[in-house]
């Protein structure tokens, strides 16, 4: 009695709330009234719940999203407490489902089904019979299902969001829990039994994998926003960690992302994605199933810029692994004894009496069992096939060389997310790193779908999905047959059930919403078929003609044809070019407004070949409508006006039908001239295109080209040039159409500046016949493109460039460079080319060679080349300079002398000698410095003359760098022993000693040598070494002194102050140190003899150098000397006959 | 409660760093679940409920390795008076007094996130190590019915001046985020606005419940 009243009572409360919120204005309030509702029927009286289901769910249509989202709550509510409630709510989930007016109420909805689902699926496993209306309300649900997961590409993000969460709860609910997976009291696969015919629990298995993949597609595309990608991501990682078999795949994809992160995310983005999914890693790591993957993880986890603590705390304990590692060396049938899939399977044919079913679901059974473990090996064997193909390859050269190749695609400046998300590599070259390079390249292989890898799994999942087929088939075949209202019709029985509850639902309401549905044309729309778009297209442009009868002759008509053309779309311009080809001969005349239509699509037509690739058809009708209509100027000029890149092949053919035939109607002005070679370039670009236009396209490049010069021609030549490779059937022709193009060229290029000879080529006014830079470089853009793609062009431009202008050879050189460093030092053809370097191409060779060998040294194939070529045929000096590092040493030494240009070519020269501007570290020269200065002062003073070699010397010494003074030590040990000795030795020491004052007992010790040498003997040397005497005294005292009198005298009329100052040395000396001196110098010196007292002399005998004055010492040098403080300054303007030290 | 107050001045309390003295507590965790409950008249009537994320209660104490230690459920009462009791004037120099005495009139004490089994839509750190802790919590949860619940961290020194800009940068995050009438759909835009606005990095994240 006291429950039937606390009943009536709730009851009394609900009828209150729900009357008042019925009435209610204010939201809020009315949530809040629903939220009581509900918490006193499900929490104080379930009973209830029949009785106010319907008057709770009537609420769904208000206007308000909030109260709806209260109504989803209830619906979740209510059937979590009575799964009974399920069949009579599915219909307005489907309709919430839909909901346009709110996005929030979709997602919630999402979420309320997502539960609702697993409940129903649970209720389906334990009820005992399955009704029809189970059976209805499963099979709807089965529609929003495929709905939600169909949303992963909705516009909204929290919908792709909340369709992720949903997915994974398919994934985790139709998949059998697995041994070593997070503990989930959940129900899932396991509690479904094999018995139940609406859910298979194979198919609900088969589909989860499905749902899986969708979800690791959805996972890797390239546009997912951040917020889902991190949504996706832990979903991924949950189900891996719930259903270990998915592991690898998870990981795999998880690689695969950190490879390619879309490039859509900002940097902070980036940042969050990629400490998620160290995150996510890290909770991979703790779990044991994850052994096998340990070390991808761990890697990925470094590449995240985890630590190593990090890592190691997230490792499972070692007893742990090592219990797994057992496992998994145990046959898997021992181990698996435990598992519960065995255990099923074990069970199934005894609890299963359906005689019909018994034996597949054994089979069944212990196929889907497997068959996650085989799909799983499949899909990791890809990568992992590529992995071990990839490592197996990845030398260091072929590293290089893919670090080469892919340095082109590199852009100028590192993004955001690199720069973000790089970490230096810190194990480079070791196996390990080899293996993760290896694998990285594989994840990406194989997500581009190549690789040995792909290729495997290809043809096992191509069986697969057939085996798949037949088993659906074989599935779906009995189930029709034994219940009539099998699944494919449970849609009316839905529909009808549906609109039995629809019908508790105020109707109008449900109308608005059904109205307002926003329209979606992609999703009403079918493309029509081919046939009939053609039929329609070629009405549209019969019209079109037509109304160009009937209307003015220009003017209106072209303005609305001219906008078609623009806005009716390439495929439908596309097809009415091709009909006016088809309709051009009846209907139209040159310079109609219809024509022009025409044209214009025709020249879309162009753009569009990959519509109809490889059709001869079209390209005939193509040139052949240019040709019958194009003939008049008017047309040239709208295919001129067209930019080059969009004119494409189709203008170049009719340009050139155009050019045959009314060579006088060219009148392409500068900026017209590339359009030819521009349109072969497009030509090229496709492989498919047909060969006859190829020619066309070249010749109307020539003819474009021949008011001026070759370069176009020889740029369409060899645009034409490259779709050798690409297509075999276009080569000859395009072979022969380049050649053809090229001889036009040449004969064009040697009448070009003979243009008087085509007077027939009216040449627009405006329009210079001068080659200016821009236009030179303009025509050689296209041409010099090529080079790297064609080599063999480059003969053709050293023919041109011996016959334009000083101008055009100037802008050649300078735009030379990018093209040359693309062909390369191995290039056969520059190789060629530099054997047989044609007469007045020389500028071009050293430029060419310069470029090649600049900051690389040069490979021995070109070194002998440029050396043939030196040596046979011109001896021009400047073609050794580029290559001087790959010559050996007598040859270097035998070319310096001639090496007399200007001083910047004299350093550079030094410079690749010496390797001062080499980048790289291993530069070798086939000179030392050393051997480089000694080389210098050992060149023959009758071939080069001594002002140019103390050029190159003070060049030497100014490169500090590499002159230093251990050098230079050495450099004049070996000057000093030979003989005779070099003029410029003592220069050179008087230099070396100015740059270094530390060595001056080295060269002390030199002064020795050379008066034991007798220097006096060589009149330069001489000189200098009284220079030299003069700079270094008081240490050269010890040398003067044991020079013999006669030099030593000549010494003093040379430097008479030096006389005074070595008599005051000497009379510092000991009596003992006195008998040392020879008499004679003893007496030069001080002027008395041995044994005289030298106090008596110490006034100093001031007329003796007075009366000696020396006669042969200029005055004016004395003074410039004087002046001069560092010996090597202002070497370059000394007198050449007296070297200036 | 209105969060006026407490969202142009977060609740700086909880727990905080030892070596830091006055203002920024480790976390702020922003609870906006009557986010859209108003959505007409809904300046700022976002509820922020302000949470430690830590093992105890730390306060700067007299010296920076001396911090004082509370367990979580320790009161904003008791603390003040332990604190009076242990140094009135020291503690009434480095505002922390103040900070307890405001904050007991809020609520009764600390409280700390793991245990709080309330549902937010956003949650907000103000340290990248508190960011981290709380997804290492949403992650060890195992999610039920899949709400989503955003982790937003913005990284704001523990000083005073930082914290006051850190303030205001907070609330004006939140009230974009509420004006916002799909805020999963706008989060990515906000957020990046916003880190432009504020120039500093934001992290975020998306869990579930």
């Amino acid at each position: 009695m006291a429950a039937m009243e606390v009943g009536n009572d709730v009851q009394e409360q609900c009828v209150e709330l729900l009357n008042e919120a019925a009435l209610l204005t204010d939201d809020v309030k009315k949530v809040a009234n629903l939220k009581k509702v509900q918490e006193l029927i499900i929490h104080q009286d379930p009973a209830l719940l029949d009785n106010f289901l319907d008057e709770v769910v009537a609420f769904q249509s208000d206007t308000n999203a909030e109260v709806r989202r209260a109504v989803l709550g209830f619906i979740e509510e209510a059937c979590r407490k009575d799964h009974e409630m399920v069949p009579k709510v599915v219909a307005n989930l489907s309709l919430l489902l839909q909901d346009s007016f709110s996005v929030a109420v979709v997602k919630r909805t999402i979420q309320a089904i997502g539960n609702i689902y697993k409940i129903t699926l649970q209720w389906l496993s334990q009820a005992r019979s399955v009704t029809d209306l189970m059976d209805s309300a499963w099979s709807m649900l089965g529609q929003m299902k495929r709905q939600i997961i169909s949303y992963v590409d909705h516009d909204n993000d929290g919908v792709r969001t909340m369709a992720v969460k949903f997915m994974e709860m398919v994934v985790l609910l139709q998949t059998y829990s697995e041994p070593g997976s997070l503990k989930r009291q959940e129900f899932c696969l396991d509690g479904v039994p094999m018995t139940l015919k609406i859910a298979r629990p194979r198919k609900l298995e088969e589909e989860a994998r499905t749902v899986f993949a969708e979800m690791i597609k959805f996972h890797g595309s390239p546009h997912i926003s951040s917020v889902n990608l991190m949504a996706c991501m832990g979903s991924l990682t949950l189900i891996a960690r719930c259903r270990p078999s998915f592991i690898g795949q998870v990981i795999s994809a998880l690689e695969s992302l950190h490879a390619n992160l879309p490039p859509t995310l900002s940097k902070s983005q980036v940042n969050s994605v990629r400490k998620h999914m160290k995150m996510q890693l890290l909770n991979l790591l703790k779990h044991p199933a994850s052994y096998d993957s340990h070390r991808n993880i761990c890697t990925l986890l470094t590449d995240l810029g985890a630590s190593q603590s990090e890592v190691a705390r997230a490792m499972p304990p070692a007893e742990e692994l090592r219990k797994r590692q057992r496992r998994t060396e145990e046959p898997p049938g021992a181990a698996d004894d435990d598992t519960p899939g065995t255990k099923r399977q074990k069970f199934v044919p005894e609890d299963d009496d359906d005689d019909d079913e018994e034996v597949p679901a054994g089979r069944v059974a212990s196929g889907a069992r497997l068959a996650p473990v085989d799909k799983m090996k499949h899909k990791l064997n890809a990568i992992d096939i590529t992995e071990t193909w990839a490592a197996e390859r990845l030398t260091p050269q072929l590293a290089a060389d893919l670090v080469l190749v892919s340095m082109q695609h590199l852009p100028d400046a590192p993004p955001a997310l690199f720069s973000n998300t790089f970490t230096p590599i810190s194990a480079a070259g070791t196996r390990s790193q080899i293996q993760h390079v290896a694998r990285l390249l594989a994840a990406q292989l194989t997500k581009a779908g190549l690789g040995p890898g792909v290729e495997a799994t290809r043809n096992q999942g191509i069986q697969m999905t057939d085996h798949d087929w037949e088993m659906e088939d074989e599935e779906e075949a009995p189930a029709g047959s034994r219940r009539p209202i099998a699944t494919v019709l449970s849609g009316t029985v839905t529909g009808r059930e549906a609109k039995k509850k629809v019908a508790l639902l105020p109707s109008g309401q449900m109308h608005k919403k059904h109205m307002a549905k926003p329209l979606r044309l992609t999703e009403i729309t079918r493309p029509l078929p081919k046939d009939e778009l053609e039929k329609s297209m070629t009405a549209a442009l019969d019209r079109l003609l037509a109304a160009e009868k009937a209307g003015p002759r220009r003017g209106t008509v072209l303005r609305p044809s001219q906008t078609a053309g623009h806005d009716v779309g390439p495929l439908h311009t596309a097809a009415v070019g091709q009909d006016a080809g088809s309709h051009s001969g009846g209907h139209a005349r040159p310079g109609r407004p219809g024509v022009q239509l025409a044209v214009r699509g025709v020249l879309q037509l162009g753009g569009l070949q990959q519509l109809w690739p490889g059709d001869a058809q079209h390209s005939q009708l193509r040139a052949d409508l240019l040709h019958a209509h194009l003939g008049a100027d008017g047309a040239a000029r709208l295919q001129g006006r067209r930019n080059p890149a969009d004119s494409s092949v189709p203008g170049g053919a009719g340009g050139s039908r155009l050019g045959r035939g009314h060579p006088e109607g060219v009148q392409l002005g500068p900026g017209h001239l590339p359009a030819g070679p521009a349109a072969v370039w497009a030509a090229a670009e496709r492989p498919a295109r047909p060969a006859g236009q190829l020619r066309a396209g070249a010749a109307a490049a020539g003819h474009g080209s021949r008011p001026g010069d070759p370069r176009p021609g020889a740029g369409a030549g060899a645009a034409a040039a490259p779709e050798q490779r690409h297509a075999g059937h276009a080569g000859r022709t395009a072979r022969r159409g380049a050649a053809q193009v090229a001889r036009r060229g040449d004969a064009a290029g040697a009448a070009g500046h003979r243009s008087a000879e085509f007077p027939h080529l009216t040449v627009p006014e405006g329009v210079t016949r001068e080659w200016t830079d821009e236009l030179a470089k303009l025509c050689l853009h296209l041409y010099l493109a090529l080079l790297p793609r064609r080599e063999s062009l480059i003969h053709e431009l050293a023919h041109v460039y011996v016959l334009t202008t000083a101008d055009v050879k100037r802008t050649i050189l300078r735009v030379l460079e990018a093209p040359i460093r693309g062909m390369g030092m191995e290039s056969p053809e520059l190789l060629t080319l530099v054997e047989t370097c044609p007469k007045g191409a020389e500028t071009l060779i050293t430029r060419v060679i310069h470029i090649l060998t600049d900051k690389t040294p040069p490979s021995v194939e070109l070194v002998d080349r440029v050396r043939d070529l030196y040596q046979k045929r011109v001896s021009d000096v400047r073609f050794l300079i580029p290559v001087l590092n790959g010559l050996n040493k007598s040859e270097v030494i035998a070319a310096l002398p001639k090496i007399r240009l200007n001083p910047v070519v004299v350093k550079e020269v030094f410079n690749r000698l010496l390797g001062i501007h080499a980048d790289t570290g291993n530069f070798s020269s086939p000179l030392t410095p050393v051997e480089l200065l000694v080389a210098l002062h050992n060149i023959d003073p009758a071939k080069c003359d001594m002002k140019t070699i103390i050029k190159a010397t003070s060049l030497c010494f100014a490169e500090k760098q590499v002159y230093t003074q251990e050098v230079l030590a050495v450099v004049l040990q070996q000057l000093m022993e030979q003989d005779p000795l070099p003029v410029l030795l003592m220069r050179t020491v008087i230099q070396s000693l100015a740059l270094y004052n530390r060595l001056i007992g080295l060269v002390m010790n030199i002064l020795t040598r050379l008066a034991s040498r007798q220097v006096w003997t060589e009149k330069k040397v001489w000189e200098g070494f009284i220079k030299c005497c003069q700079r270094t005294k008081p240490s050269s005292y010890q040398v003067l002194l044991q020079l013999p009198v006669d030099p030593l005298r000549e010494v003093f009329d040379t430097a008479p102050e030096l006389r005074a100052q070595l008599r005051d040395y000497v009379n510092g000396f000991t009596a003992s140190q006195r008998e040392h001196l020879p008499a004679d110098v003893f007496e030069l010196i001080t002027g008395r003899k041995p044994g005289e007292e030298p106090q008596r002399v110490s006034p100093p005998p001031a007329p003796e150098p007075a009366a000696e004055p020396p006669p042969r010492l200029p005055r004016a040098r004395n003074r410039k000397r004087s002046k001069r403080h560092p010996p090597s300054s202002g070497a370059a303007d000394a007198p050449m006959k007296a070297i200036d030290y | 409660m209105r969060s006026h107050t407490t969202s142009d001045r977060p609740a700086r309390s909880d727990e905080r760093r030892p070596r830091d003295v006055i203002t920024v507590q480790l976390s702020r965790v922003v609870q906006s679940r009557a986010l859209r409950a108003h959505p007409v008249h809904g300046k700022k009537s976002f509820t922020v409920q302000s949470f430690g994320t830590g093992d105890k209660v730390k306060l700067p104490g007299s010296a920076p390795n001396k911090p004082n230690i509370y367990d979580f459920g320790t009161t904003y009462e008791h603390i003040y008076r332990d604190l009076q009791e242990k140094d009135r004037s020291l503690y009434t120099q480095n505002g922390l007094l103040h900070m307890l005495d405001r904050n007991r009139r809020i609520k009764p004490g600390p409280q700390r996130l793991q245990e709080c089994s309330d549902k937010f839509d956003v949650v907000i750190s103000c340290e990248e190590r508190v960011y981290d802790q709380i997804l290492e919590m949403f992650e060890s949860r195992e999610p039920v019915d899949n709400t989503p619940v955003h982790v937003i961290n913005i990284d704001i020194q523990d000083n005073h001046e930082e914290a006051t800009i850190g303030a205001f940068l907070i609330c004006d995050l939140c009230t974009q985020l509420e004006d916002s009438q799909d805020l999963e759909d706008d989060i990515d835009e906000l957020l990046q606005e916003f880190e432009s606005k504020a120039k500093r990095q934001v992290l975020h994240c998306v869990q579930f419940y």
